[in-house]
């Protein structure tokens, strides 16, 4: 095992390396770095950087971005909140029905997501099982407005915190709650001192993984949105506009943009990540 | 056509009616729907013809859009399933449709007084063919379409066929005569595309004065 074709040297003892590594590079080419590359050179090299900047500098862009992103963080800390409750009743509480729960978290993945906003649309519509009382009620519109874009996307990335926090806490040994209580530590201390840090790198995996699923979401908030320029037109819909009228080029340049800001945004998370390991001493 | 609420409880006779304060109209995206298209240019016919501005009076008509739906058949859903809108701008065949198949007692048909004539082609397409056995089946289906018996078919389906004589006069009847403009009374399609519907174009500039 040691004459290797290529100067990659093993960083590890582990048997392997060179095979392992070079599948996955082949594989992550294939389904991912080369699609990206693709659309970065059509981008900067094929239309030019200050082309896409025309493209993307436009008030209807920059209010469909806005819009795409914004919701996207709102339905993903909403995740985050109820994701982590979820997944903590489905751990901690034996309770009838748990496995059918357990196993409708999943659903979401599972359902065209075209079918879930026609089925979300029909519910939360003006006339509705939800929509009409809450219309009535409240004298709020959910269908067509940009709380329905909330709405889809809460459903789409629901899936996510739940399934990275389930087997961390399934992890947590309750002796370390009945230390903290023994410490003298009121229950709300316990929760928020002990419980939540070593809940927290997980859930932000989930955060994370659920606002990336939802920025770039389409077939699910199209049928809920009412796709009015301006006010509910969300990015995507404006790079399927684009294509729809043989734009390729406009619907790269907002596909990089949202791109950029995507990996930024994945970025930072990252990095709060990993200071919130660090506290934790983990590695 | 426009399809309404049982018993046209708004009014609504002919295309002026429509950008009437308070009055909502569903028709989906120009931009991602063929038959929005056409939708727009029967409501900018409408305005030539009757000495409007037409850039006002379509600017008018979309601020009365609640819900741009990215197809006809979405924005059908909208109206009739979800109870969004005073009118749908329809196909006439999709207005027949969602007649008989969502309840007559639910919906009426107003007939204005111009509509569109939207003929969408067909073709053999020669680079597409890989074999004759192919292209015989091709030829079969083109030819057919254009028989007596499938045209009467269409015709039953709501559809304006041009060969009636196959046909029951009872769908031939079903058709009211009103003024049709083709895409050549708008200069066709290579001019209206992009004047219209292109980046920058008329219907994106609609939103962007707001």
């Amino acid at each position: 095992m040691t004459a290797r074709p290529f100067a990659l040297r093993s960083p590890t003892p582990m048997p392997g390396w060179g095979l392992s590594f070079g599948i996955m590079l082949t594989m992550l080419s294939v389904v991912v770095l080369i699609p990206m590359a693709v659309l970065l050179w059509r981008g900067f090299v094929g239309f030019g950087a200050a082309e896409m900047w025309a493209v993307i500098n436009r008030p209807r862009v920059w209010n469909a971005l806005e819009l795409s992103f914004r919701a996207a963080l709102i339905a993903s800390l909403f995740n985050l909140v109820f994701g982590v409750l979820l997944a903590w009743v489905l751990v901690r509480y034996r309770f009838p029905g748990k496995r059918i729960i357990d196993a409708a978290v999943d659903l979401p993945f599972a359902l065209p997501t075209a079918v879930a906003g026609i089925a979300l649309t029909a519910i939360y519509a003006p006339n509705g099982v939800f929509g009409a009382p809450i219309l009535q009620t409240f004298g709020i519109r959910v269908a067509y407005t940009e709380i329905g874009i909330w709405i889809a996307l809460i459903f789409v990335g629901l899936p996510f915190v739940v399934r990275t926090v389930q087997p961390v806490i399934e992890e947590i040994d309750r002796e370390t709650e009945e230390a903290s209580a023994t410490l003298g530590a009121s229950r709300l201390r316990t929760i928020t001192h002990v419980i939540l840090p070593m809940l927290a790198p997980a859930a932000l995996t989930g955060f994370a993984l659920a606002l990336a699923r939802s920025v770039g979401e389409y077939g699910s908030v199209i049928f809920i949105a009412g796709n009015l320029p301006n006010v509910t037109e969300i990015a995507p819909l404006l790079i399927v506009i684009r294509l729809e009228v043989f734009d390729y080029d406009g619907a790269v340049a907002i596909a990089v943009a949202m791109l950029a800001i995507s990996f930024t945004l994945l970025l930072a998370i990252n990095l709060i990540q990993i200071r919130s390991r660090r506290r934790m001493g983990a590695v | 056509m426009f399809l309404v609420r049982e018993g046209n409880p708004k009014g609504i006779e002919d295309w002026d009616d429509l950008i009437a304060e308070g009055i909502q109209v569903i028709t989906p995206n120009p931009k991602t729907s063929g038959g929005a298209r056409w939708n727009y240019l029967a409501a900018w016919g409408y305005a030539e013809r009757n000495g409007l501005d037409p850039r006002e009076f379509v600017g008018a008509l979309y601020r009365n859009v609640p819900v741009l739906d990215t197809g006809a058949r979405g924005s059908t859903t909208t109206f009739a399933q979800r109870g969004i809108g005073d009118v749908l701008l329809a196909w006439e065949n999709e207005a027949h449709l969602a007649l008989a198949e969502l309840g007559e007692d639910q919906f009426d048909i107003v007939v204005p007084s111009i509509s569109v004539l939207a003929e969408p082609p067909v073709a053999l397409v020669e680079g597409n063919l890989p074999d004759d056995a192919t292209r015989a089946l091709a030829t079969a289906y083109l030819e057919q379409l254009y028989s007596p018996e499938a045209q009467a078919m269409a015709l039953r389906h709501y559809y304006r066929a041009w060969d009636v004589s196959a046909a029951d006069p009872e769908d031939v009847a079903r058709f009211p005569d009103l003024v049709r403009l083709t895409i050549e009374d708008f200069g066709g399609w290579a001019e209206v595309q992009p004047l219209h519907f292109g980046d920058d174009g008329i219907f994106d500039q609609i939103y962007q004065g707001q």
